[in-house]
């Protein structure tokens, strides 16, 4: 189980605003922002023994924590490369909600792109058989 | 078996019952005929007051004897669930519980529509339930995206995309009837349940943390606007008007005869 430390909110009313002067503070840096779907989580955060600690200068991604696909070590490395890529394809844009969204959607599609290329494929083990991506077929059924 | 014939005693009444037995003569005939029983005993035999069953299944009979849903709802299926908390459909004769913290929670009931925004919200939700946890995907929406499927920016086409689905419930919105159903045939699933397996439901979290170029901005909605000028000053006058004056008010305008129209303003 992984606590995800949050920052506690600003306050509404910054008592030391008036003795002392407001530190520059980063914009995102009282929020954790990120893009949750079943098989792509991404935040502003970096992983710090096992806790998730707001960093808005990183992403984080985290693939498919409920195992719903099988994982080989080289078709996870190509989703990170992916998440990679897409992170610095965005280079200059706001870091946003929207913006993890984009990058999260076009993952889950690459995500499925492998399914249907056969690398990847469902876990028979899964708490429950949901076939999210769509029912596994064979060459013969398509 | 041959009846036995009625005494003559019996026989010396009307003509008309001159074939009627006797009371006593029926009650013979049926303690010859019917072998009667002597009154039931509470039994005492070991084989019916032990109850042997594994560990597996009464520790299951009494989780799924109490699932204790989570109250989360966006939309109209959160209120054919609500019909359900009350005395009418009365679901805590099922032993559902309904909470309002995740933490007590292992049942989620996705009731209504899930947009992108409500998205992280809800996975957060989610991953807050202590195991083991099931969800209900709860109406068309939940299931995919029902009406919104066919051009929304925004909805979630299927719930099963964020959080693991144990069972569908399809309608729109389904009655509470069939959350009864659904909640029956999420019992029998528990039911199979063994203690065994459940390594299997523990995440495995596969990180990668890399740096990025995105160009940090301030959130749009920060909830300055109440702190707005013209929002104090509105809250203000609003502050400062003492109970009942509204009140005090028309009633003045009603008793100076002025037009319906004008009294019933304030209110």
């Amino acid at each position: 189980m992984v606590a995800i430390q949050d920052a506690s909110p600003a306050p509404m009313v910054d008592a030391s605003a008036a003795a002392t002067p407001a530190p520059q503070r980063a914009a995102g840096d009282s929020t954790l922002l990120k893009s949750t779907t079943r098989h792509v989580r991404l935040f502003t955060a970096r992983v710090e023994n096992g806790d998730l600690v707001p960093d808005p200068s990183q992403l984080t991604l985290d693939v498919d924590p409920d195992n719903e696909f099988l994982w080989e070590p080289p078709v996870l490395a190509k989703v990170q490369q992916r998440f990679g890529e897409l992170v610095n394809a965005r280079a200059g844009e706001p870091l946003n909600d929207y913006t993890l969204r984009r990058i999260g959607s076009d993952l889950e599609g690459f995500i499925r792109q492998l399914l249907q290329t056969g690398e990847l494929r469902y876990n028979p083990d899964c708490r429950v058989l949901n076939y999210s991506m769509g029912l596994p077929r064979t060459p013969e059924t398509l | 078996m041959t009846p036995p014939t009625p005494p003559a005693s019996t026989t010396a009444g009307s003509p008309g019952l001159a074939e009627m037995p006797s009371i006593q003569a029926l009650k013979d005939v049926r303690a010859a005929s019917c072998g009667p029983v002597g009154s039931p005993t509470v039994t005492s035999d070991l084989s019916e007051n032990v109850i042997l069953t594994t560990l597996d299944d009464i520790h299951n009979w009494a989780r799924l004897s109490s699932l204790w849903p989570l109250l989360y709802g966006t939309a109209c299926c959160f209120i054919e669930f609500a019909a359900l908390l009350g005395s009418r459909f009365d679901f805590d004769r099922f032993g559902l519980v309904p909470r309002s913290s995740p933490r007590q929670a292992d049942l989620i009931i996705v009731a209504g529509t899930v947009t992108m925004k409500m998205a992280p919200a809800l996975v957060r939700l989610y991953e807050q339930m202590p195991e083991p946890k099931y969800v209900i995907a709860m109406g068309a929406c939940t299931i995919t995206g029902g009406m919104f499927s066919a051009d929304s920016t925004t909805a979630v086409r299927g719930v099963d995309k964020l959080i693991p689905v144990d069972l569908y419930l399809p309608g729109c919105p389904p009655r509470p009837e069939a959350i009864f159903d659904a909640v029956i045939k999420l019992r029998k699933k528990v039911g199979n349940e063994s203690l065994a397996e459940r390594g299997n439901l523990l995440p495995t979290h596969r990180y990668c943390t890399v740096p990025h170029q995105l160009v940090p901005t301030e959130p749009i909605v920060n909830g300055r606007y109440l702190r707005a000028e013209t929002q104090q000053a509105a809250l203000a006058a609003a502050a400062g008007l003492p109970l009942g004056a509204l009140e005090a008010e028309r009633d003045a305008a009603l008793n100076t005869g002025s037009s319906p129209a004008d009294a019933n303003l304030p209110s």
